[in-house]
Parts: structure tokens; C-alpha cells; sequence
């Protein structure tokens, strides 16, 4: 007769099959017999079980309706792609008038349009500041220049609040939403709203 | 064309949120490689043989969410960020009602969830596939190209791994 550490490595070894029914004839008579005189293994095998009923209990999660819309607009996309030249995806690239356009563009635009003002506006021997063509020898003052400068500062003050700001949108619309916090303590995470469960029916 | 691809959707979309989010621990992770099956679904749906076409989409979906967890890894690498683990056992109420309607505690749930997220591959995706999605091992086998006795060895450690990881703990 083999010893009871042994007999029990022996069972520990075969709990998984026994709950999976694949023990069969005589070491499943074995199996069975030590069970029932070992409260240690029995102890075991009853976790054994528990385990494998409540992984089977473990829910199946509902796909968010999006994921797979935004699958059918990819697909949808990729197909009209195959059909367009350059100029039809120019077209359709800014087909939405500037607000279709890259940010940093945008603000690229901003900052030369505002430069240009504030030159155009420093330069009075231009036609429509003298009425006619330019005078001969135009000076400009210190102050002018000054003035020049300070109103091109402000100008490109309110562009980098702007760019600022809408990499602050990108970052809480775009990125934030898909980095994710560091683990904090306990490996439980924190609560958060979950889509809605569903069991499927094998 | 969208009506088609709509019920392709919702026949295999669940199944492959369920396990990309039991992989990943992670909601948009798992929308992100659902979304990219889906799309490979649909582009390769007439290249395989139907009666092993679950078998191709849980391969598929194994290899995204492989390939999220190596983005993982270099984000964290870059960004020096963690990644928070999420559980559905936090959001689940003190108890809730399984198929045959027994009552199934919070703290059992979370802590098999935890054990889950623990333990190493192809012992994970097994589990998942084979007692969680129901899959036969034949199809289990075929999704992670391993053959069927294997599958079979490595449920059992999987299990066995998760009853050690939970001895004490319900």
C-alpha cells in the first residue's frame, strides 16, 4: 500500500480530469475510493468544482454598438477608396470648408493671415493709407515700429491660446480617453459604467 | 453590402469583444481589436471554409489582442504610464444570477476575474475559450493551432492555476 502523501499527489494530479469526466475504469474507481477517506483532497476536489462552475458562469460582454459601425463606415470607406484619384480625395479632404482642415493648419493660416495684417497695417505708403500712389521718401519711427511689433506679439499671443487650447480638446477628447491610469494600491480597479451583460445560450 | 456585413457583426462581435476584454482588461483595447476583426472578417469571409470560420475569427482576434499588448508595452515604455486593469466585478451589484439561477457572490467573481488576468498564455486564452465561450477543444485547438491533447493538458494547469491562485481567498 503506498504511502498517503503519495496517494494524494497521485489524486491532486487527476482532480482536473475527474471533473472533466475523463477518468475512466480502474483509476477512477482509485480516484474515487481515496475521496472518500481523505477529507484533505476531498477538500480539493470540491474547489476543483466550484472553480470550473463559476468560470462557466463568468459573463459574456455586450460589443458596443459603435465598434462595429465604425467597422462599417472603414469597410464602406475602403471600398470607395479603391475607385478615387488624388483629386477626388483632395475634394473630399476639405470638402468640409475649413473646419475640415488640420488644426495645426488652421492656426498656421491664423498666424500668417494676423502677420500680414499687422505688416500690411505698419506700412502707411501703401495706396489706400495716401490715397494714391506712395510718397517719395517715408520714414518710420522708432515708435511705429515698436507699435508694430507689440500689436504682431499680441496677435501671435492669441493664435498660441487657441493652438494651446485645441491641443487641450485633442488631448482630452483624443488622447486621455486612451491612456489609461496607473494601477493605484489594490488590483481591483475602480468602478466604472459597464455595457450591458448578456449570457449567450450555447 | 451593410446589411450583409450588419449580420456578420452580430453573429461573432460579442464573441470577440469577450475575449479580447477577458485578454486585455481593457474597454477600448478591446473595442479597438474588435473593430479590426470585424474588418478582416468581413475582407476575408469568402477565403474560409465555414464550418472552421469561428475557429479563423478567435485566431485572429488572438493575434490583435497580441498585437495590443505589444502597443501596451511600448506605450508604457515611452509614456512611463500604468495601465489600469479593469474588472467587471466593481460595476457587478452584491450579486447577480447565472444560467441556472444560483447566486453568484461579488467576491468570488472578482477574485476568479483577478486569478484570470493572472495567469500566463496560451493557459488564459484556453480557459477563456474553452469555459467561458464554450468552444469544443477541436475549435479551441484550431484557433491556437495546438493540438487537441494539449489543449486538453493545458485547460486542466490553467484551472489548476486559478484553484491555487483562489485557495483561500472563497
Amino acid at each position: 500500500m503506498q504511502e498517503p502523501g503519495k496517494e494524494c499527489t497521485w489524486i491532486l494530479e487527476r482532480i482536473e480530469p475527474y471533473v472533466d469526466d475523463e477518468l475512466h475504469g480502474e483509476e477512477l474507481g482509485r480516484f474515487e475510493r481515496h475521496i472518500e477517506s481523505c477529507e484533505s483532497c476531498a477538500k480539493e476536489l470540491a474547489l476543483a468544482r466550484e472553480v470550473a462552475h463559476e468560470l462557466r458562469e463568468l459573463p459574456w460582454y455586450s460589443c458596443p454598438e459603435h465598434v462595429s459601425e465604425e467597422a462599417a463606415i472603414r469597410i464602406g470607406a475602403d471600398a470607395d477608396e479603391a475607385g478615387r484619384t488624388w483629386l477626388d480625395r483632395l475634394r473630399a479632404r476639405f470638402s468640409g470648408g475649413i473646419l475640415s482642415m488640420p488644426r495645426p493648419a488652421v492656426a498656421a493660416a491664423l498666424i500668417v493671415i494676423v502677420a500680414a495684417v499687422v505688416l500690411v497695417l505698419s506700412q502707411k505708403d501703401l495706396p489706400f493709407f495716401t490715397g494714391g500712389a506712395p510718397s517719395g521718401e517715408q520714414e518710420v519711427t522708432v515708435e511705429e515700429l515698436e507699435k508694430a511689433k507689440n500689436d504682431a506679439i499680441l496677435a501671435l499671443a492669441y493664435v498660441s491660446k487657441y493652438c494651446r487650447k485645441s491641443g487641450e480638446i485633442l488631448q482630452n477628447q483624443d488622447i486621455a480617453g486612451r491612456l489609461n491610469k496607473p494601477l493605484e494600491g489594490t488590483s481591483i480597479a475602480p468602478i466604472r459604467p459597464f455595457p450591458l451583460i448578456r449570457k449567450e445560450t450555447p | 453590402m451593410k446589411k450583409q456585413f450588419r449580420k456578420l457583426a452580430e453573429e461573432y462581435q460579442d464573441r470577440i469583444y469577450t475575449y479580447a476584454w477577458y485578454m486585455l482588461h481593457c474597454r477600448e483595447e478591446a473595442e479597438d481589436v474588435t473593430q479590426e476583426v470585424l474588418v478582416k472578417l468581413w475582407q476575408h469571409v469568402d477565403e474560409v471554409d465555414p464550418g472552421n470560420l469561428r475557429s479563423w475569427v478567435m485566431r485572429v482576434t488572438r493575434n490583435a489582442v497580441i498585437d495590443a499588448s505589444r502597443r501596451r508595452r511600448t506605450r508604457k515604455a515611452v509614456f512611463a504610464d500604468g495601465v489600469e486593469i479593469e474588472t467587471v466585478a466593481d460595476v457587478v451589484t452584491s450579486s447577480s444570477r447565472g444560467a441556472d439561477g444560483a447566486v453568484i457572490s461579488r467576491e468570488i467573481r472578482s477574485a476568479l476575474e483577478t486569478a484570470l488576468a493572472s495567469i500566463e498564455e496560451p493557459y488564459r486564452s484556453i480557459v477563456v475559450l474553452r469555459e467561458i465561450q464554450g468552444m469544443t477543444y477541436a475549435e479551441v485547438g484550431e484557433a491556437l493551432e495546438l493540438p487537441l491533447n494539449t489543449v486538453k493538458v493545458y485547460l486542466h494547469r490553467g484551472r489548476r492555476m486559478l484553484r491555487e491562485e483562489l485557495r483561500g481567498k472563497v
